[in-house]
Formats: C-alpha cells, sequence, structure tokens
C-alpha cells in the first residue's frame, strides 16, 4: 500500500466515525425534539427567509455594477482609474468580510449618515462581492484573445461598439458560470448581516432560538432554507460550465 | 495606386523590423510583398492598413498620408479591407453576422441593406449554404473566405492580404487564391504578403522585394521574375522555386 492509499483510507475511516457520532447525536436529540414551539415561529422563518432573498437579489445586482465598473476601470487609459480599481480589489479581498461590515457600518455609514441599516448592509454586501465579480469579469475580457480586438481595429470599431460587439459576447461565457457561483456565495455571506441586525434568515432562526430555547429545531431550518436557495444557484452554475465547455 | 513612403521605421523594442524606407510604388491593381521571414513585409503592410504606427517617417496612400490616431485613423481603417493569416473572424458570430457587422456597425447600413448584400457576396463566394454556420463549424478555406467576403463588403478603396493561405492546406490554398484571382479580374485593387510565388507571378502586376527592413527592390512582376537585379533576390528567388 503506497503512502497515498494510506492516507485515503485514514480520512475514509475518520470520516465515517464521524457521520455514525452524527447519526448517534441526531438520534438521542430527535427523542427529546421539540417542534411545536419552533411551529408557531414559522412566520418570522418566512419573513426572514424573503428577505434573504430580495437582500442577497439587490446586493447580486448592484455588484455586478460595481463588479463592471472595477473590471472596466482596471482597463481605462487613465492610471488614476486603473489605480483605483486595484486598490478597490486588493482590498476588499484581502480584509474579511465580518472585518468590512464592522468598519463600513459602524464607522462609514454613520459617517456619511446612511441610516437604513438595509440599505447599508446591502451596499457593503455589494461592495465586498463587486471586488470579485469585478476579478470574473476582468478574466472574462481577458479570455477574448488579441487577433479578436486586432479585427474589431481593423473594421473600425470604436471602442465602445468593440466592448459591446467583440468583447462582450465572447467574454461572457467565460463570466456566467463563476458569477452563478458567486451567487450563492452572496446567499449565503449575508447571513452576516445578522450582525448589524437586519431581519434576514439568520437573524430570524436566532430571535425563534431565544424565543424557544430549541437550539436545533430552530438552526436546522436555517441550514435547510439556505440550502434551498443555494442548491439550485450551484446547480445552476455547473449546468452553464458544462454548456458553454462544450461550445467552444 | 500609389504609395509613398518616406523614411519609415518600425521598431518592436530593439528591434527595427522597417528600416527608414523611402520609395515610391506604383500599381495599377496589384502589389506583392515578397521576401524572407522577418523582413518586413507583414509590418509594411500593418502599416499601410494603419493598425501599426510607425516610429518615425511617413507614408502615405494615393496622396493622402495614413492618420496616426483617433477618429481619422479610425475612419482610414473603416475604408481598408484587411485579411488576415488566420482569418480572425469573429467565433460567436456566424457567417453572415460576420459580413454584416462592419457594415451595419461602422458603415451605416440598415440590417435590411447589409443582409441583402452579404448574402449576395456569400452566394458569389460558394458559401450561401454556410452562411448560418459559426467559424468553427467551417473548414479553414471555408474561414478565409469568409473574412474575404467581410473584408470586400465594405467596398474598400484597398484591400490587403497578410499571408492569407499561410494556414491553409494545398487544396483549400487553391481555393482561397481562386477568390483572389477573381477579385482582380473585377478590377479590384489590393496588396498582396504571400509565400505562393507561383501565384504572385500571376496575379501582381508589381513587386516589392523586402529584405532586412528594405525594400530591395521593386519591378513589374514579370521582369522581377525573370531577371531579379539584386542578389538578395536572386538568392530567395533560385532557392524557393527550386522546389
Amino acid at each position: 500500500m503506497t503512502r497515498h492509499h494510506t492516507i485515503n483510507a485514514v480520512i475514509s475511516v475518520l470520516l465515517a466515525a464521524a457521520l455514525l457520532a452524527a447519526a448517534c447525536f441526531a438520534v438521542l436529540q430527535a427523542l427529546s425534539w421539540n417542534w411545536s414551539g419552533v411551529w408557531a415561529y414559522r412566520e418570522v422563518f418566512w419573513r426572514g427567509w424573503l428577505n434573504t432573498i430580495w437582500i442577497s437579489a439587490a446586493a447580486l445586482a448592484l455588484s455586478v455594477l460595481l463588479g463592471l465598473l472595477a473590471a472596466l476601470g482596471h482597463r481605462a487609459p487613465y492610471p488614476a482609474l486603473r489605480w483605483l480599481s486595484t486598490g478597490y480589489v486588493e482590498l476588499i479581498r484581502g480584509t474579511p468580510l465580518l472585518v468590512q461590515l464592522l468598519i463600513l457600518f459602524y464607522v462609514v455609514a454613520d459617517a456619511v449618515g446612511l441610516q437604513n441599516r438595509y440599505t447599508a448592509g446591502i451596499v457593503i454586501l455589494s461592495i465586498f462581492s463587486g471586488a470579485y465579480i469585478a476579478e470574473m469579469i476582468r478574466g472574462g475580457i481577458e479570455s477574448v484573445g488579441k487577433s479578436q480586438l486586432e479585427s474589431a481595429r481593423a473594421i473600425g470599431l470604436t471602442r465602445f461598439q468593440t466592448y459591446r460587439h467583440v468583447i462582450f459576447p465572447q467574454a461572457i461565457r467565460h463570466i456566467l458560470p463563476p458569477l452563478a457561483g458567486q451567487a450563492a456565495s452572496i446567499i449565503k455571506d449575508s447571513s452576516l448581516l445578522s450582525i448589524l441586525g437586519i431581519g434576514e434568515f439568520t437573524l430570524a432562526a436566532q430571535q425563534v432560538n431565544s424565543a424557544t430555547y430549541s437550539t436545533l429545531e430552530s438552526y436546522l431550518p436555517l441550514a435547510v432554507g439556505y440550502l434551498a436557495l443555494t442548491l439550485p444557484v450551484s446547480l445552476l452554475a455547473r449546468h452553464l460550465e458544462r454548456k458553454y465547455r462544450y461550445e467552444t | 495606386m500609389k504609395l509613398e513612403f518616406h523614411r519609415l521605421t518600425k521598431r518592436y523594442g530593439h528591434h527595427t523590423v522597417i528600416n527608414g524606407i523611402t520609395a515610391d510604388l506604383e500599381f495599377p491593381h496589384v502589389l506583392a510583398l515578397l521576401g524572407p521571414s522577418g523582413g518586413g513585409k507583414s509590418t509594411l503592410l500593418r502599416l499601410i492598413g494603419g493598425l501599426e504606427s510607425p516610429e518615425s517617417g511617413s507614408l502615405s496612400v494615393d496622396g493622402t498620408s495614413v492618420p496616426e490616431a483617433g477618429k481619422p485613423l479610425r475612419l482610414y481603417r473603416s475604408q481598408i479591407g484587411t485579411v488576415f493569416q488566420s482569418w480572425n473572424l469573429f467565433p460567436h458570430l456566424d457567417a453572415l453576422a460576420n459580413v454584416m457587422l462592419p457594415l451595419t456597425a461602422v458603415h451605416g447600413l440598415t440590417p435590411d441593406e447589409a443582409r441583402a448584400r452579404s448574402e449576395e457576396l456569400l452566394e458569389r463566394l460558394h458559401l450561401k449554404d454556410h452562411a448560418h454556420k459559426r467559424p468553427a463549424e467551417l473548414s479553414g478555406g471555408q474561414r478565409q473566405r469568409v473574412a474575404i467576403a467581410r473584408a470586400v463588403a465594405i467596398r474598400p478603396k484597398l484591400l490587403l492580404f497578410d499571408e492569407p493561405t499561410s494556414a491553409l492546406d494545398p487544396e483549400m490554398t487553391a481555393e482561397v487564391l481562386e477568390v483572389i484571382a477573381d477579385l482582380k479580374s473585377e478590377g479590384r485593387t489590393f496588396i498582396l504578403v504571400t509565400h505562393a510565388m507561383n501565384f504572385a507571378r500571376t496575379v501582381a502586376d508589381e513587386v516589392a522585394f523586402l529584405a532586412d527592413g528594405q525594400i530591395v527592390e521593386q519591378a513589374p512582376a514579370e521582369e522581377f521574375f525573370n531577371s531579379p537585379q539584386s542578389e538578395t533576390a536572386q538568392r530567395f528567388l533560385a532557392k524557393v522555386l527550386k522546389y
């Protein structure tokens, strides 16, 4: 048996043991499960879940816009714009979302007088996600070959026309699959907005928990609720990946 | 058609590709740029097409100097049809849309006008059945013919062919050369960079022979092939026509 096989075997055994332990724990818990307390708060769950959906959707739209601006800024003929874009992307990607939430919400939003916590939360989440989307868009744009730009120039297209007719239609196949993945990330990351007191899904579950003292019964639906959102999105991402891989 | 070069120089880094060419070239319809690889043929063609800008010196085409930048340069390029070695079609558009794009986006034709003109051209180049195929579904020869259709559709005052058959096998080469020969009999004006010597001999009116970034020799095609004057050209022709 090679070293590689040994490691694999050890990991398998550990995984099996962990699954077994989890199953035992669940069965023991199930004996004392009490769903009726949580059921009374189903409205709270439902409202939180819907809030998570629209917050994520708004953040996705805004972050695509920010990402597009940053990606174009990165390619702009003006050095100042390029530095600004690079600085934004590196700063955001180099720090945790939680830290950005704390600084941008309690310091910056406060300073600029942004009172509505939902708006502030969506904007901060978009700033975070936009940095990642900027890199996806930049990668997509750079995947379009030099000969294509040459062709566009030879024909006499303007810069705008080159983006519209040549670059974006080709870049989109490289951008869409990771963008769908990013949409799933936004949904998951939006749970952190709970620390700002934004009434999304995770905060709703925490409220139910503190009202009922049934921890697992409060947080298990939370996990399932997120999965119900991210699973279809992830499947879409994988579908797009396959579709565009075979088309080229 | 008349080309005038005045101390034209183009460098890539420290490498001088076009080395201070001063020359007048006059030809009725077809000029062939011939010479060894790395001699500057393609670069000179790209300078003429406004796709490269010279480090110094100037060039003019039919008495008008090639603009250096901005909108005038874009307009200049749009009046020249360029065909590249590796066709450079837009992979996300089908053959018809490839031919139509410059017409609608740059030359102000309505979609209906552009479609009519493009379909007619594709039919003439025996590509009618392939009009709705994307480049990936076409053979190399078909792609190059679509590229030629795209370049011709704009009714250019000048066509440029940059080694149009270098990436093709002999059969496809023949089908593309046939199209180019037809363009000559239609009375179109073009400049051709090619390694297909026999083709250059039959189709070109005038030959400019380039080596080491200089125009070493210029002469009517028959004269050039029958009795090359310079030693470089003699050696080159002896080598390439040997087999």
